[in-house]
């Protein structure tokens, strides 16, 4: 029992290991807000545009809506402390989400848009 | 009202067919069905739809036990923790055992009832309370179920584990809407399969059971607190909410436990549900699809889900116990092994259709968890650590 033990854990950590080579070594490519569509919803998605109507709840979460030329995407990043509020251009990573019926983005991570 | 009717019906059915593969949590079957939400609007009315989803997630949790006793049962001396329900199938006892978490579900769905007037105010209440110490209470759960174990450190390895499979699973590319799919499955489906698949149950009594009273009022009780904890906690499970709870009180053993966990797995259902029209906010996978389909919940939209909710109870704790006197007479003419990789392979096939060939790793790592806490002689509910660990860090400001 303790040889599957054993077995059963290096598995465990060699599928950690190639999840965290995955997660680190391919970030999503850039996209239009046009390509997302609602049955991408749970999707880790780039999109980056113009930071547009940045509201800061008193909780701390961040409100805003990346535009680029094919339209543009409500953005939230919640527990936003340690992210600097958005100006200018702006690439948003994070998870693609349905709230009542629209697309927004749950952020993970905010970079500016050279 | 035919057609609330029928929908009512149809999903005390969907819910059935769900409960009755192992390894699919209530939360994945809904978002299975979510694409087949948007026809069901276009054909139904909303209040109809909502009638459907209420009564598969609420049946769901009674047919669950089924497999839960039945196919779960770990070979006698491969598993070092035998949870109470294998136990007592392995005595020949599992009509039993899956008839003490059908009572449990029926008394806290009844108890809730009979409390509603309290619940009302005070569950708000107490998750505005809980929110400004979110993550200083997820962080003593954690350490709570830990400390209670008589192995810490396997404990704690189990539970960082599957905490480091959440944080990078939800933050891979190939995440999909689908990935805690393959993540629950490995855990607590093809892990389990896995260990029962040399396993020979004895023949079952499944003649009428006499349930003590003490017993039942006793798991009933734990089971509406542990209800209340899953109600207000996130990524607190009902079995993690089960053992907190019984570890704070004095516990009857393995046949109280089953009775509260029937209760906790019905009644954070019907919470999470209620939670939409009480604090506006979805805690499961079936308050966002009634969310998704008539967005605000009002009062006469709660009195539905709880009209919903009370018939799916009914239908699906009859239906329950007929099939348990079914599988308890079958449970030694079915080849057990055979059953068992059968359900493994249903399972990789559906992994691989909904995540693609990315979700097998993920179902690999997730299993090779899952398989630790049996072999370590800890619980497997440590394994919720894949939601907890990243809920922790999200409330601490640090993920």
């Amino acid at each position: 029992m303790e040889r599957f033990a054993l077995v059963s854990f290096v598995l465990a950590v060699s599928g950690l290991g190639a999840l965290a080579a995955i997660a680190f070594s391919f970030p999503s490519p850039v996209e239009l807000t046009g390509a997302l569509t609602a049955d991408r919803v749970g999707q880790i998605v780039t999109v980056c545009g113009t930071v547009e109507g940045v509201k800061i709840s008193k909780n701390n979460h961040t409100f805003f809506s990346v535009a680029d030329e094919e339209g543009s995407i409500r953005v939230v990043a919640f527990n936003s402390s340690q992210l600097a509020p958005p100006t200018g251009p702006t690439c948003v990573t994070g998870r693609l989400n349905l709230y009542r019926g629209d697309l927004e983005i749950i952020a993970d991570r905010l970079t500016d848009h050279d | 009202m035919i057609e609330i009717l029928e929908l009512a019906f149809l999903g005390v059915g969907a819910g059935v067919v769900a409960g009755l593969l192992p390894g699919i949590h209530p939360n994945t079957f809904t978002s299975l069905l979510l694409p087949v939400m948007t026809p069901l609007v276009a054909t139904f009315t909303a209040p109809a739809v909502v009638v459907f989803i209420v009564t598969m997630a609420i049946a769901n949790t009674f047919v669950s036990f089924l497999p839960a006793v039945f196919l779960g049962a770990p070979e006698g001396e491969s598993a070092l923790s035998v949870l109470p329900g294998h136990r007592l199938l392995l005595q020949g006892s599992g009509h039993e055992a899956v008839l003490l978490a059908v009572a449990g579900g029926v008394g806290v769905v009844l108890l809730s009832l009979a409390t509603l007037w309290l619940l009302f105010p005070l569950l708000p209440f107490l998750y505005a309370q809980v929110q400004a110490y979110l993550s200083f209470l997820l962080l003593g759960v954690a350490v709570l179920m830990i400390a209670g174990e008589r192995h810490r450190c396997a404990a704690l390895v189990v539970f960082m584990l599957a905490g480091v499979l959440g944080l990078l699973s939800f933050r891979a590319p190939f995440a999909s809407a689908f990935v805690l799919f393959p993540i629950f499955t490995g855990l607590f489906g093809t892990s389990t399969l896995l260990l029962s698949s040399k396993a020979a149950p004895p023949p079952q009594r499944h003649g009428p059971v006499r349930l003590p009273r003490g017993l039942l009022l006793a798991g009933v009780g734990k089971g509406f607190l542990s209800g209340v904890v899953v109600g207000v906690l996130p990524a607190v499970g009902p079995s993690q909410a089960g053992v907190l709870v019984h570890q704070a009180t004095r516990s009857q053993g393995g046949r109280e436990f089953l009775v509260s966990l029937g209760g906790i797995t019905t009644v954070s259902t019907l919470f999470s549900l209620l939670s939409l029209y009480l604090i506006n906010k979805p805690r499961s996978g079936a308050a966002i699809a009634v969310q998704q389909v008539i967005g605000a919940v009002g009062w006469e939209e709660m009195l539905l889900i709880l009209a919903a909710a009370v018939f799916a109870t009914g239908a699906g704790a009859g239906l329950t116990i007929g099939l348990s006197h079914r599988f308890a007479g079958l449970v030694t003419r079915v080849p057990y092994p055979k059953l068992s990789w059968a359900m493994i392979a249903c399972l990789v096939a559906l992994t691989v259709a909904l995540t693609g060939w990315q979700g097998l790793l993920l179902l690999l790592t997730a299993t090779a968890i899952g398989l630790l806490p049996p072999f370590w002689g800890v619980k497997r509910t440590h394994t919720m650590g894949v939601l907890m660990v990243p809920v922790i860090l999200l409330s601490f400001g640090l993920a």
